[in-house]
């Protein structure tokens, strides 16, 4: 097999595996399909660019969230006009695709309203699978205060979905 | 109840520290509320996993390998292995003169759109090609108003979409299945600090722009393109608000 070959199968491999999780988190992180699927092509072109790099397969999933969360900032590089008024599309685009049932409607509306600095850890946590110190690692933060904004996301959400979650 | 394993029961009920399972064990309020947390990663899980990207989408992500060159790492044979001091220093002083003059260059056409969007037109090609969307009207309708327009009726040969930057000028960019190949469009807000030609042209693209409200539209197109059918459909289905 030649070499290109080989990264190219690398690659598929990369997509195959990654592509659904990647999509939702870019999907909840940007909260408008049209711009999460902009960010992941731009996140695989870089990947495939720089296929070479990556030795450790194993590394793959925080190697491509990281350069899709790079891409995710590069947008606010930018002036962004009426980033606000992106939420509701995305809402009422699932609520068309999916008739999702009122709860988890309220439960998505719910997720979008939460600071992106509590929902961030969160999907990281349902999403990548990632334990504390993963997320800790990935976010480039302190352990304890990743488990702060987790415990508080879902306060929030716990508040808003009516569980209690009482003491 | 302890307050620190409330708290991980709260924010990591898959938790497996021994003492903590431990705490789960003796305390059943703790345990209840450790079995709520649960139930609402496995809401969370259920309304992201519902989210999937598209076929079409995901034949694009496999295709970018097939479109774009990677960049490969040179084999260590083929690396400089000595130094030339003398060639390097020529080499910087080529390298500080040309990018003397491209900078000349750029800061002359820094203000000009057109230049721009011909440029910018030949950066996003790759995308462009491979793009074979047909975004919603409402989608679209949704951008466009941001620039004081909106579209009549949807346009057939309307194939991608996006915002992008025009030298910090937040515009809107869309690309249209031409004859010759793909047609872009941008509509961008005016703005008294940049200048725009009505016709422009590079090696391998030509463009057009014309007034639009409080926007202008460009039209670019490969040389052998002609813009006029565009300019017209456009003109047919803009409509100000």
């Amino acid at each position: 097999m030649n070499r290109e070959q080989s990264m190219k199968d690398k690659y598929h491999q990369l997509v195959n595996q990654y592509q659904r999780d990647l999509f939702r988190y870019a999907v909840w992180l940007t909260g408008d399909k049209q711009v999460a699927e902009d960010i992941l092509q731009e996140t695989f072109l870089r990947a495939w660019r720089s296929i070479e790099q990556l030795n450790d397969i194993d590394a793959a999933k925080s190697w491509l969230i990281t350069i899709l969360r790079r891409e995710n900032a590069r947008r606010f590089e930018r002036k962004q006009l009426h980033m606000v008024d992106v939420d509701t599309e995305l809402i009422v685009d699932q609520h068309n695709a999916y008739e999702a049932e009122q709860q988890q409607d309220q439960l998505q509306q719910s997720i979008m309203m939460l600071a992106s600095e509590y929902r961030e850890p969160l999907m990281l946590q349902v999403i990548a699978g990632y334990s504390g110190d993963e997320i800790a690692k990935q976010l480039n933060m302190n352990k304890n205060t990743v488990m702060t904004r987790l415990f508080r996301a879902k306060k929030q959400l716990m508040q808003i979905m009516n569980i209690t979650g009482d003491e | 109840m302890n307050n620190d394993f409330y708290q991980i029961a709260i924010s990591d009920p898959d938790c497996q520290a021994l003492d903590f399972l431990q705490a789960i064990k003796n305390d059943p309020t703790l345990a209840a509320v450790m079995k709520q947390s649960k139930q609402l990663n496995q809401q969370l899980s259920s309304t992201f996993s519902q989210l999937e990207p598209s076929e079409a989408f995901s034949k694009k992500l496999h295709g970018i390998c097939n479109e774009s060159p990677v960049e490969l790492n040179k084999p260590q044979s083929e690396k400089k292995t000595k130094a030339y001091p003398m060639i390097a220093l020529a080499a910087s002083f080529f390298v500080a003169a040309i990018s003397f003059t491209l900078w000349k260059t750029n800061f002359n056409h820094h203000n000009n759109l057109s230049v721009h969007a011909l440029s910018h037109s030949a950066h996003a090609e790759y995308f462009a090609k491979i793009s074979n969307e047909i975004p919603s009207l409402q989608s679209v309708n949704y951008r466009l108003k941001d620039f004081g327009n909106q579209l009549s009726h949807h346009l057939d040969n309307l194939v991608w979409f996006k915002n992008c930057t025009f030298e910090g000028v937040d515009s809107l960019h869309l690309v249209l299945n031409g004859k010759q190949g793909r047609v872009n469009v941008y509509v961008i807000p005016k703005n008294q600090e940049f200048s725009i030609d009505k016709q422009f042209n590079s090696k391998n693209y030509h463009g057009v722009a014309k007034e639009l409200g409080n926007a202008y539209l460009l039209i670019v197109g490969e040389n052998d393109e002609r813009l006029q059918p565009y300019q017209q459909q456009l003109s047919n289905a803009l409509i100000s608000i």
